[in-house]
């Protein structure tokens, strides 16, 4: 499904971010991305969103090399992938509700369909009393949890989740993490990049470490070692 | 793109403008201010060009007639002269006339109205004359020849010859013109540039929702939309806000000014000047303005 080529990013101020990955993801695969700070793994979930190219390399999504995409056609690729940003990434002039609508407004659904939906999700995410709620009048776990919400409302077939669970609670944590798995179990391709090692051990799936930009395990049934 | 489509892009632009509420007016201030200065300076440059015209016209050549030439003639000297397609109006001044004019024009000096009374119609000492109107000061010359040649020289006395005062006038006018020409094209560069700018500051302010618009899946145009919307509104809104203000000093002022410039006011129709007409340029050119700086502005942050 998802094909790194010999993948290297250096950044315009010439840091070096990745170098060198060669990675398969088949379809259906939950993989955990561990590392440090500034490991990579971000700049790593980027190349695959098309928020930045490589700088050598290629990166194939079902054979299509995405570099290639032009600007005006990059939002098919993004309706068909669900992203949980590390820095959240809300709208600030919309509630919570409208920021979940909006990634199914972009497609042309109807509006009936986007207020089950999103009534739906929010109460998976337990937030259906915040639901007119603006960004700033929710607390960091709520916001991490309608940008979850958010990028489950469209049913992705890839789900990248960059450190969905930096500021929630270890019983949040758990849920969101179970939530995830539950998500992966009826097909779509989950990315979780992380620091918490104990989420990644109770998996009990596929983890690819990275160091220094280099990937430095990949095993099938791994734990958290960094 | 479909109705539903369409109907969310309104509904988006319609949210960003009223929760931007600052950005918003902000932009809309200086967006009225754009098109207050616009239609001011147009409004001033009808106002000179009126009054111009109104001193252009009431430049007039004089020509009086030697005593004794019969009415008959100076008649038809009136109508060669009026057929002239320069020439905008004739007035045959009698003797008779002359003299009632000059018992008004000093009508506190007894002394001198009395010795003007001595005389009876037929030694009245004030010469007839034909006060002609030319359509352009251009012309003024060219009728001062005509009474020059010699076929109509024998019968004219004097001709007033203002040649002086129209060569002066013109020049000011000409510089007038000039000068407010490029008066009006600097100002309303100016304003344009600086709405233009701050339109982008309040885009410049946003990128960072462009980006999460682009990253959730959003095409260009379903992101662009909202935002031209919202530049179009910063253009009625503007205009509404420009008439508001504009409307009410036109008219408490306008009768003012006419009766200070000794001009008519309502001319101003005749410049294109309408209210309705003024009203329809102001949120066209609001509509057009706003719409082309926010797609201008936008266009740089949906690179991602
Ligand atoms: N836009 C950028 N310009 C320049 N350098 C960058 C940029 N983004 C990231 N980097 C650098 O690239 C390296 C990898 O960063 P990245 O964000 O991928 O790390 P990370 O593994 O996600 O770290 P963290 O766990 O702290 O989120 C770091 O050295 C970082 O400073
Ligand atoms: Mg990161």
């Amino acid at each position: 499904m998802i094909h790194f080529d010999n993948v290297t990013k250096i950044y315009s101020n010439g840091t070096l971010a990745l170098e060198g990955l060669d990675i398969e993801i088949t379809p259906g695969e939950f993989i955990s991305i561990v590392g440090k700070s500034g490991a990579g793994k971000s700049t790593l979930l980027k190349l695959i969103t098309r928020e930045d190219i490589p700088t050598e390399g290629a990166i194939y999504i079902e054979k299509v090399d995405i570099a290639k995409i032009r600007a005006k056609d990059i939002h098919f690729l993004r309706r068909k992938m669900g992203v949980v940003f590390q820095d959240i990434k809300l709208l600030p002039t919309r509630t919570a509700f409208e920021n979940i609508a909006y990634a199914l407004e972009v497609d042309g659904s109807p509006n009936s369909k986007i207020k089950k939906e999103v009534a739906n999700i929010l109460e998976l995410v337990g937030l259906e009393s915040k639901a007119e709620a603006f960004p700033d009048q929710l607390s960091g776990g709520e916001k991490q949890r309608v940008a979850i919400a958010r990028a489950l409302a469209h049913q992705p077939i890839l789900l990248l989740a960059d450190e969905p669970t930096g500021n929630l609670d270890s019983v949040n944590a758990m849920e969101i993490l179970e939530l995830l798995e539950k998500i992966n179990a009826l097909g779509t391709t989950v990315i979780l990049a992380t620091h918490a090692s104990e989420l990644v051990n109770k998996i009990k799936k596929r983890v690819i470490a990275l160091d220094e930009g280099r990937v430095v395990s990949d095993v099938v049934q791994g734990k958290y070692k960094i | 793109m479909n109705s539903i489509t369409l109907f969310r892009i309104l509904k988006n632009g319609v949210i960003n403008y009223s929760r931007n509420f600052w950005l918003s007016l902000a932009a809309t201030s200086i967006m009225a201010i754009t098109l207050f200065t616009v239609s001011s300076l147009l409004i001033i440059k009808a106002v000179t060009d009126i009054s111009l015209k109104t001193i252009e016209d009431k430049v007039d050549i004089s020509v009086y007639f030697k005593l004794g030439v019969p009415e008959a003639i100076i008649k038809q000297i009136q109508d060669q002269v009026d057929s002239f397609p320069q020439v905008k109006s004739v007035n045959y001044i009698p003797s008779v006339l002359a003299r009632e004019k000059f018992k008004e024009l000093h009508k506190n000096e007894p002394l001198l109205i009395e010795s003007v009374e001595q005389f009876s119609d037929e030694e009245n000492p004030f010469p007839a004359s034909l006060a002609i109107r030319v359509a352009s000061l251009d012309d003024y010359q060219n009728i001062i020849t005509v009474f020059q040649a010699e076929n109509l020289n024998p019968y004219v006395k004097k001709i007033t010859d203002k040649r002086d005062v129209v060569d002066r006038l013109q020049k000011i006018t000409d510089a007038i013109k000039k000068i407010g020409i490029v008066l009006t094209i600097f100002f309303s560069a100016l304003t344009v540039i600086v709405l233009f700018n701050t339109i982008r500051l309040t885009i410049y302010n946003r990128r960072e929702e462009i980006e999460i618009m682009r990253l959730v899946g959003a095409s260009d145009s379903y992101i662009r939309g909202p935002f031209l919307i919202e530049g179009v509104f910063y253009g009625l809104t503007g205009a509404v806000l420009t008439a508001a203000l504009l409307y009410p000093i036109l008219y408490f002022l306008g009768p003012r000014l006419s009766s200070f410039l000794e001009i008519d006011i309502t001319k101003l129709a005749d410049y294109g000047l309408n209210i309705w007409l003024l009203f329809g340029a102001l949120v066209g050119l609001g509509v057009v303005l706003g719409a082309i700086s926010s797609l201008i502005a936008v266009r740089k942050y949906l690179k991602i």
